[in-house]
Order: structure tokens, then C-alpha cells, then sequence
């Protein structure tokens, strides 16, 4: 039996003329830790939502947990969890009624849906605000809750879009603590961050996008011993900084404003 | 407080982003339609603007000395439009929030110019605007020797209008501003709006008591006389007595409103705006998890939400309980309705239920023609959820039923205290209803998916639907309640009583065959524009 739990042959994705994703070849095993990373507008965020079954792909297929993401678009969503980019949040609703809310629609009963709201409450600790509105919660508030809307009914994969941005130090060691228990369990994370250490420091795998195509992936580990930079002594091992500034095409020569 | 260059500039390029916001939105429409109707709107709106414009011109030049009550009663309507035609357009005119301006360097004299300025650019001002201009022109063209008094006068009328107006927007904002002034705001409309219907079903009888000529003209010659209107045509009809009084009242109260909006402005310009973020305290919440009889837990959550997002909103159920209200006096004021409309005992009876039933419908169906507005960013979360988008249509039809049978059983309440109701007018009142009802959910289904609009949650006065979405629905309310006239005269024709509800029950036969069309094409169209609908509601 295959390890692969995600799977994109030839995807592709087109907004008028701009081509976005442009016949991504990507596999992913179970178990890993995957960084999804590239510059901005390198088709991330659209290579995301087509994973995740909220875009349709112009061509190419993808296959979720051995199914076909077209075919079978429910079973998926019911075993992957997200956090996607805008938050997707029903901000009239109090935290615990979100949650709750979340785990009813992915078919949970609701004495489970409350359990499991009440214990990421205590978790993400927001037990004291449970019981205001998601539209009164600061960012990282709502970041956290959005995070425990995507665990609620304990998926296989997690998809997580930026899910550090604007958490504070503390709340971010505990999610990173929460994300790593998740993969040594036998879980998948896929996740797209801007911050570079946070993905050296979590992640097992790398995978890098640019113009809508994979211009490389694997273990970070590999990463770090195959791609050197000019005038890097061989075997330095790199940071995840330097290997991307390769990857995608270095640094580009520091431009001036004449009337800055 | 001089107005510089620097400052028209500012004023140019508030002119400038307003009618950019303006045109941008006219092409944001998710079809053609949208565009259309509202082209349709504007053309239509423009016409009336020129109409109006006319008519105020004529006046001026005709009848200002032959009918000087034409002018006083223009200038009536004149500020009643400035002043309560801003609120009701509201919803519809672009976002463009000027405090928005304070991030910018600029001075606070410039910051408050922008703010009269903005205010001076809503469609609403800009038509009274040209009204009074017309009306000005008219008297300075027929009556020359009046020119400066016209021009310091109508100016005059016209910034105090603006300020008025300014400061109004001001006390609403600011009414409005956190959810718990929201709440008081809106018990106290209900409150004053009942004391408002019972003193006028009171008050109506020792009206109609009085002799109009001798005792209530001079009230209101009085009443017109020290409001600005008066004031204002009084100053051009006889300036040797009026002009200063007019001229120190109407001053006096430019600067009086002028002090209030700078009270307001001078503390948003020092960054103290108020946010929505107060935390609810004390509130009584049901427990999350309702459990539904007969549909699993996915519709059971999602009809839970949308009944704490209709709580939520008190727009919406505060238009349900003005409605109850008014058929709550209706009901137990046999009189008022007696005066109001000349409704015997009889003729109440025949006409008070179908019409509360078929008020009350009017306003709810508006939930439908738009039923993902209250989900936002919130629709990708269905999108992520492990259900179809026909459960999700199916959750908030079936919300929208619980709603009308809910409103239609209150309703049946109410009028049963004060009217007998025959079973036949009981049974032909519930199926019309479910023949409406039915109706309305299947074109609200099509409408939801092609015209969908994001609203703001808690916005003191926003439309629930696109001005499309709003269009089609009235004209499918209209062909629906065709067919109940259809149904009812029939019965009455061929004498026939059951035949009313015979061809009802026939209608809602057809109309549930299309409900489920509907459903299946609805629900088509949803997924396949799922990222489209989510980019316009997110």
C-alpha cells in the first residue's frame, strides 16, 4: 500500500490568460511535514485551494488520501482539517458555539463536538473567552480558534495557510507543539509560511514553487546537501534562506530610488 | 474658518474618489443584470432629480408671489428629503468611509471641510441641492430685485441642511457604534414606535374633532413660521421685517450644528473612534448542538446558525416585530382602522388577516434572495465542510420555512383576539402562504447564486440583497400573488368557496415541482461558481 496521501499529476490552473499552476507535480507521504513555500504570486495560495477542493483545477487531477479530489469531494473534506488564508470564520457566532458548529458539520455527534470544543478551548486557551463573539477576538485569537476548527474532528491532513501569522510567542509554541504531536502520530501538514524559520524548525520536507511550477522538493535535510550556492565551500550545509534565494533565482541586485 | 486652495484640492479629490467608489460600483455587479438594473435605478432616479428640478423652477417663476404656501411647502419637502433620503440610501450608495481620511496627513480644518464636504456630495444633498437652486433660479429670473436675498437665504438654508445632516449622521453613527448601543437603540425604536401608533390611534378621534380651519391651520402656520423653512421664504417675501430674524436664527444655527459636528469630529480626528469589539455580558445563550428531528447533524448546525444570525441582526427581527405591532393595533383598535381607512366591522375582517400575512411574507422573503449574505468569509468554510451545497440550501430553506410558519402562526394569534377568523379563511391563509413561500425559496435559491452580496453584519441601515436579487424577487412576489388573487376570485366567481383552496392546494403542487427544479439547478450553479460566490462574499 502506497504511503502517498497527496498526489497532483499535470495541475493546472488558469485565470484568463495568466496561467497560475502550471502542471504541478507534487506527491506527498504520509506522516510528513511539508513547507509549500515560493515568493508571492508564485501560484501557492491556488495550489492550495484546489488541494482543499474550494477551486477546480483547468486541467490535471489530484488524488486526496488515495481519492479522487473530483470525484469524491466530500469523503476528502471530511478527512482533511484547514486553515485557510482569509480565516473562514462565522464571527457572529462565540468561539464555542463556532466550534461546535464545525464539528457538527463534519458529521460528529454532539456530545463529541462538545467535548472536543470545550478540551481545544482549554487547550488554545480561550476557555475564558468561549463565550464571546469570534468578531471580538483579536487576530491571534482568531487565528487559534480557526486552528482548533481545523482539528475538531481529527483529520488525516491538515492544510495550513500562514497559520503563525500574527500569534504570539507563546501560542505559537504550543500550536508548533500541537502540529509536531500531529505528524508523529501519523499525521500529514501541509503548510505554506513566509516565515522561513518557523518552516526550518517544523518542517521534515521542503517544496518550492515558483511561476506555478515545482522547481524542487524533498527531505529538508536532502535540500540542505544538494543545492549549494556559488562560492559555498561543498558539504556547508545551508540555510533554508539561502536554499530558497537559489531556488528561486537568487537575490536580485539591490535596486536604489533615486528620491528615497 | 477660510477654505484654502490646498483645501479645494482636498475637496476635488474627495469629489473624485466618491464618484470613482460610485463607478467602480456599477461595475462590481456579478452579471450584466446587476449593471442593468441598476443603470435602470439611476436613470430612473436622474429623471425624477430633473422632474422635481422643474417643478421647483416653475414654482419659483410662476407662483412665488401668487402661491407663496408652494414655497413654503417646498422647502417642507425639501428638507425632509435631505434629511431622511441620506438614511434610506445608505445601504446602497458606495463604501467610502471619509474618517478613513484621518490616516492622512491633514489638518483637522481640512478634516472637517472633507466631512461637510462628503456629505454635501451624497446623491441625496446633491438633488435638494438642485432643487433649491431651480427654485432660486426661478425667483431671481422672474423676481431680479430679490437675488441677493434669495442667494444669502438659500445658502443659509442649505449649510444648515448640510450640518443638520452632518451631526444626524454623527448621533446614528455613534448610536451605533457597539453592539450594546445597537441593542438600546433598537428597544428604544420599538418602545417609541408603539407609543407612536397608540397615541396616534388616541389622538386620531379629538382630530378629528377639531375644526381644521380654525384651530389647526394656526398651529401649523405657527410650527412653519420659527422653523428654518418658514424662516427662510419668510425672509424673501417680506425682508424688512424678517430678513434679520431669519438671518440670526438661521446663522445661529449653522454655527450651533457647526459647534456639534466639530464636538464630533475633533475627537475621530484625534483617533479616539469607538469599536465594535464590547463584549456581551449577562447574556442568556442557548447551548450550542440543537439536535433537529429528522435531518442529521450537518443541516441541524447549520439551521442553528442561521437562527443565531437572525438574532444577531436586529434589523431583521425588529422589521418582523414592527409588523406584529402594527397588527397588534390593528387588531385591537377597531376605531383607528375605522378612521384610518374607513374599515367596518365586516370589511376588517375580510381584509386584516390576508394583509398582515401578506406584509409580513413581503419582508421575509427579502432572507431569501440573498441567503448566504450573513455567511461572509464564513461561505469557505462550507466550502471546507464535508457537505453539499444542496444541504446547505436545504438547512437555510428550511430555516426560511420555520420562519414564515413561525411568523404566520404569531400573526394568526394576534388577529384571532380581535377577529373571529372562519376555518376557511384560516386554511386559505396557510396555503397561501406555503404557495408563496414555496415560490419565493426557489427563485431566492437562484437569486443567492447569482447575485450574491456581502453584508455587513450589525451597519445601521444596509439592503439584504443585490439591487437585482431585490428586482426579480419583487417581480416573482408580484406573478406569485397574482396567482392567489387568480384563486381567491375564482372562488368568489363560481360561487364556490372551496375552490380558493383547491386551486392553492394546485399551486403548491407546482410550485414544489419547481422548488425541487430549482434546488437541483441551484445547487448546479453553486458548485461550479463556488470560488466566484466565495471572492464576492468574502
Amino acid at each position: 500500500m502506497s504511503d502517498a496521501v497527496v498526489v497532483t499529476r499535470g495541475l493546472r490552473r488558469e485565470f484568463g490568460k495568466l496561467v497560475a499552476v502550471d502542471g504541478l507535480e507534487l506527491l506527498v507521504e504520509r506522516g510528513q511535514f511539508l513547507g509549500f513555500l515560493g515568493p508571492n504570486g508564485a501560484g501557492k495560495s491556488t495550489t492550495i485551494k484546489m488541494l482543499t477542493g474550494l477551486l477546480r483545477p483547468t486541467s490535471g487531477s489530484i488524488e486526496i488520501l488515495g481519492l479522487d479530489l473530483q470525484k469524491d469531494g466530500v469523503e476528502v473534506k471530511r478527512r482533511i482539517g484547514v486553515v485557510p488564508e482569509g480565516l473562514a470564520l462565522f464571527d457572529r457566532l462565540t468561539g464555542n458555539q463556532l466550534l461546535n458548529f464545525v464539528g457538527r458539520m463534519y458529521g460528529l455527534d454532539r456530545d463529541t463536538a462538545a467535548s472536543r470544543s470545550a478540551e481545544l478551548l482549554q487547550f488554545m486557551d480561550l476557555q475564558d473567552s468561549a463565550d464571546k463573539l469570534v468578531a471580538d477576538y483579536s487576530h491571534g485569537m482568531k487565528k487559534k480558534i480557526v486552528l482548533a476548527a481545523a482539528v475538531i474532528h481529527r483529520p488525516e491532513i491538515l492544510f495550513l495557510d500562514e497559520p503563525f501569522e500574527g500569534v504570539d510567542a507563546i501560542a505559537a509554541g504550543t500550536l508548533k507543539a500541537m502540529l509536531q504531536r500531529f505528524t508523529a502520530r501519523g499525521g500529514t501538514i501541509f503548510l505554506t509560511s513566509h516565515v522561513l524559520e518557523v518552516v526550518e524548525r517544523l518542517c521534515s520536507h521542503i517544496a518550492i514553487i515558483q511561476h506555478g511550477k515545482l522547481v524542487t522538493c524533498g527531505p529538508i535535510d536532502d535540500l540542505r546537501r544538494g543545492v549549494r550556492l556559488e562560492g559555498q565551500p561543498t558539504g556547508h550545509a545551508l540555510t533554508l534562506e539561502q536554499i530558497f534565494l537559489q531556488v528561486v533565482g537568487g537575490v536580485r541586485e539591490t535596486q536604489e530610488l533615486s528620491w528615497l | 474658518m477660510a477654505v484654502s486652495v490646498d483645501d479645494l484640492d482636498h475637496f476635488r479629490l474627495l469629489a473624485e474618489v466618491r464618484w470613482q467608489a460610485f463607478r467602480n460600483s456599477l461595475g462590481m455587479g456579478f452579471k450584466r443584470v446587476e449593471v442593468l438594473v441598476r443603470a435602470l435605478t439611476w436613470t430612473i432616479g436622474l429623471g425624477v432629480v430633473a422632474l422635481v428640478a422643474l417643478v421647483f423652477f416653475l414654482d419659483g417663476y410662476f407662483l412665488f408671489l401668487k402661491r407663496p404656501y408652494i414655497t413654503h411647502l417646498l422647502l417642507w419637502v425639501l428638507a425632509f428629503v435631505w434629511q431622511v433620503l441620506p438614511l434610506v440610501l445608505e445601504g446602497s450608495s458606495p463604501a467610502l468611509d471619509f474618517r478613513e481620511f484621518v490616516r492622512y496627513p491633514v489638518r483637522f480644518r481640512l478634516f472637517y471641510v472633507m466631512s461637510v464636504g462628503y456629505g454635501l456630495l451624497d446623491p441625496a444633498a446633491l438633488a435638494c441641492v438642485t432643487w433649491l437652486g431651480a427654485l432660486a433660479l426661478g425667483i431671481m429670473v422672474a423676481h431680479p430685485s430679490t437675488i441677493p436675498w434669495v442667494l444669502l437665504f438659500f445658502s443659509l438654508f442649505a449649510l444648515l441642511n448640510l450640518l443638520f445632516n452632518r451631526v444626524l449622521f454623527g448621533w446614528i453613527r455613534a448610536a451605533t457604534a457597539t453592539r450594546r448601543r445597537r441593542e438600546i437603540l433598537v428597544a428604544s425604536s420599538m418602545i417609541l414606535l408603539f407609543i407612536v401608533q397608540v397615541a396616534f390611534w388616541v389622538l386620531m378621534p379629538q382630530v378629528e374633532k377639531l375644526d381644521r380651519k380654525a384651530q389647526l391651520l394656526p398651529v401649523i402656520e405657527s410650527v412653519n413660521r420659527y422653523s428654518p423653512m418658514g424662516m427662510t421664504a419668510n425672509a424673501l417675501y417680506s425682508p424688512r421685517e424678517s430678513a434679520l430674524p431669519a438671518l440670526v436664527a438661521l446663522g445661529g444655527g449653522c454655527l450651533f450644528f457647526g459647534f456639534l459636528l466639530y464636538r464630533q469630529l475633533r475627537p475621530i480626528y484625534l483617533g479616539e473612534t469607538e469599536s465594535d469589539s464590547e463584549a456581551r455580558s449577562g447574556a442568556v445563550q442557548a447551548e450550542p448542538g440543537w439536535k433537529l428531528p429528522g435531518v442529521g447533524p450537518e443541516v441541524s448546525a447549520l439551521f442553528e446558525r442561521e437562527v443565531r444570525y437572525f438574532f444577531r441582526e436586529n434589523r431583521l427581527w425588529v422589521n418582523q416585530l414592527s409588523i406584529w405591532m402594527f397588527i397588534f393595533v390593528g387588531t385591537l383598535a377597531p376605531r383607528f382602522l375605522q378612521q384610518a381607512f374607513g374599515w367596518n366591522a365586516e370589511r376588517r375582517a375580510e381584509m386584516l388577516y390576508p394583509i398582515a400575512v401578506s406584509y409580513s411574507l413581503v419582508v421575509l422573503a427579502t432572507l431569501t434572495y440573498n441567503c448566504f449574505w450573513s455567511d461572509g468569509g464564513g461561505f469557505y468554510r462550507l466550502l471546507l465542510s464535508p457537505v453539499s451545497m444542496r444541504r446547505v440550501l436545504l438547512a437555510k430553506n428550511l430555516f426560511f420555512g420555520v420562519a414564515v410558519m413561525a411568523n404566520l402562526v404569531v400573526i394568526t394569534t394576534i388577529v384571532s383576539l380581535g377577529i373571529s377568523l372562519p376555518p376557511l379563511r384560516l386554511t386559505n391563509g396557510v396555503l397561501t402562504t406555503l404557495f408563496i413561500a414555496l415560490g419565493v425559496v426557489s427563485a431566492g435559491n437562484l437569486l443567492s447564486g447569482w447575485f450574491p452580496k456581502r453584508i455587513k453584519s450589525g451597519s445601521f441601515n444596509t439592503k439584504n440583497a443585490s439591487e437585482a436579487a431585490t428586482f426579480i424577487g419583487l417581480m416573482v412576489l408580484a406573478v406569485l400573488s397574482a396567482g392567489c388573487f387568480v384563486a381567491s376570485w375564482a372562488g368568489k366567481r363560481w360561487e364556490q368557496p372551496l375552490a380558493t383552496p383547491a386551486l392553492l392546494g394546485l399551486g403548491i403542487l407546482l410550485a414544489g415541482a419547481l422548488y425541487l427544479l430549482t434546488l437541483r439547478y441551484a445547487t448546479r450553479y453553486l458548485e461550479t461558481h463556488q470560488d466566484k460566490m466565495a471572492a464576492e462574499l468574502a
